[in-house]
């Protein structure tokens, strides 16, 4: 299929031409590999910022066990929840760990997109009480956008689990493939003299626009 | 008629993707930084303002939601703070509220004593990199009630709405200009069925 005269760009041959086509291509295939993780990652925050939109709020149906365990052999607390996790059956990142201090016993939660899992472990009964939270598929839907395993200002939590860490890459491969996608793209419509002018209004527009947000209101007020 | 088609496809590919890159940038950028956060940035702060005399509206103290919120704006103007009322905390044995209000960069904390009728304003500059986070979280799920109260708000969040659409724009439109090139073709099916596999591969372990 012919291109059309204005959007054909000079391609001269050697390492430019090579470049111009290498580039071109990186921008179709990297863009179809990223393309359902950029719709999925798109439409969550679209719901996130919708909280009213009932499809997507997220509910959750708790259901509650008591278990038996084994005290935990090693004495950090980080240990002794993912010891009595291996001993439960229980897999996620673990949220938060509380410990009473002379009482042998250890909360600790851990959560995944579609669950939420409390644990209370009284360690010198040998009892755990399991209290699990499914979520329901659109606040599973929702929590994949945030689950990272880390908190704002709390730079002592850390991922535990290796699908958050997996999930993790994830997301910063999203971040990178698209600035790779943004700077392909500029490369890709510098080269067409004929749309260079429509373009830098466009660009301009949307530098305008964003910078307001990002810089222009701090400026505002004052 | 199909290569109009391509031609106008790939004319509002590329003018929509030049005016929503420095958006994508900003969301990809931030995205980083929410994976990896850093110990909280101090910022910058500025000089403590005191101010007397701080008329307050009738039943500033008992309302509640967004009620308060335009009850607090009128204490604010009084002030000349503006921007989203983040959150009010309320000390009711003290007769004292503590009002948050961000810019995208900046936090300003208002500290309003009732029975005095002072107030106490603390302005910390936060940075790029927290303007950006700042962005990428709002308005976000929490406090939707309180959320956008601010003028700037709104207009983020239509704007941040629009991003969105654009974004599911392009990738519509990139798909179709793939897909008319023939010669392509294979190398980018075996592309779009390996993203296709390692998307639902990892987020099947995940949430099963």
């Amino acid at each position: 299929m012919p291109s059309s005269p204005d959007l054909t760009p000079t391609a001269p041959g050697g390492a430019a031409g090579s470049w111009k086509r290498w580039n071109r291509r990186l921008h179709y295939f990297l863009g179809l590999y990223l393309l359902f993780f950029i719709w999925l990652f798109a439409l969550t925050g679209l719901v996130l910022n919708h909280s009213s939109w009932k499809i997507f709020q997220l509910t959750r149906t708790p259901a509650g066990t008591d278990r038996s365990i084994q005290a935990p052999a090693v004495t950090n607390p980080l240990g002794q929840a993912k010891d009595l996790m291996d001993q439960l059956g229980i897999v996620g990142e673990i949220d938060s760990i509380t410990t009473r201090p002379g009482q042998e016993q250890l909360d600790f939660r851990v959560v995944t997109p579609a669950r939420l899992i409390d644990v209370k472990a009284d360690l010198r009964n040998g009892r755990a009480t399991v209290q699990r939270a499914e979520n329901n598929a659109g606040g599973t839907f929702q929590l994949l956008h945030t689950f990272t395993g880390v908190r704002q200002g709390d730079p002592a939590k850390s991922r535990d689990w290796i699908l958050t860490s997996v999930w993790a890459f994830c997301m910063d491969a999203v971040s990178v493939g698209l600035a790779v996608l943004v700077f392909g793209g500029l490369c890709m419509w510098y080269e067409l003299a004929a749309k260079r002018v429509p373009g830098l209004i466009a660009l301009g527009l949307g530098l305008i626009a964003c910078g307001w947000f990002v810089a222009g209101l701090k400026w505002l007020h004052g | 008629m199909p290569q109009s088609l391509r031609q106008f496809t790939r004319d509002w590919h590329l003018y929509a993707g030049l005016f929503l890159s420095p958006f994508v940038l900003l969301f990809a950028f931030s995205a980083i930084l929410l994976v990896h956060p850093r110990a909280p940035v101090a910022g910058t702060a500025g000089p403590t303002r005191n101010a007397a005399a701080v008329t307050l509206p009738a039943g500033l103290e008992q309302a509640k939601g967004r009620e308060q919120v335009h009850a607090a704006r009128s204490v604010l103007e009084q002030l000349g703070v503006s921007g989203e009322i983040w959150n009010i905390r309320q000390f009711p044995r003290e007769r004292r509220l503590e009002i948050t209000v961000n810019v995208p960069g900046r936090e300003t904390v208002v500290n309003l004593n009732a029975v005095s009728g002072t107030a106490t304003i603390t302005r910390r500059d936060q940075g790029l990199a927290e303007a950006l986070v700042y962005l990428h979280k709002t308005p976000g799920p929490h406090l939707v009630a309180l959320r956008g109260n601010s003028s700037f708000m709104t207009a983020w969040r239509w704007v941040a709405d629009a991003a969105v659409y654009l974004l599911l724009f392009l990738t519509l439109s990139g798909v179709y200009l793939w897909a008319v090139l023939r010669a392509e073709r294979s190398i980018g099916l075996v592309l779009l069925a390996a993203g296709a596999l390692s998307f639902g591969g990892i987020l099947y372990a995940l949430v099963s």
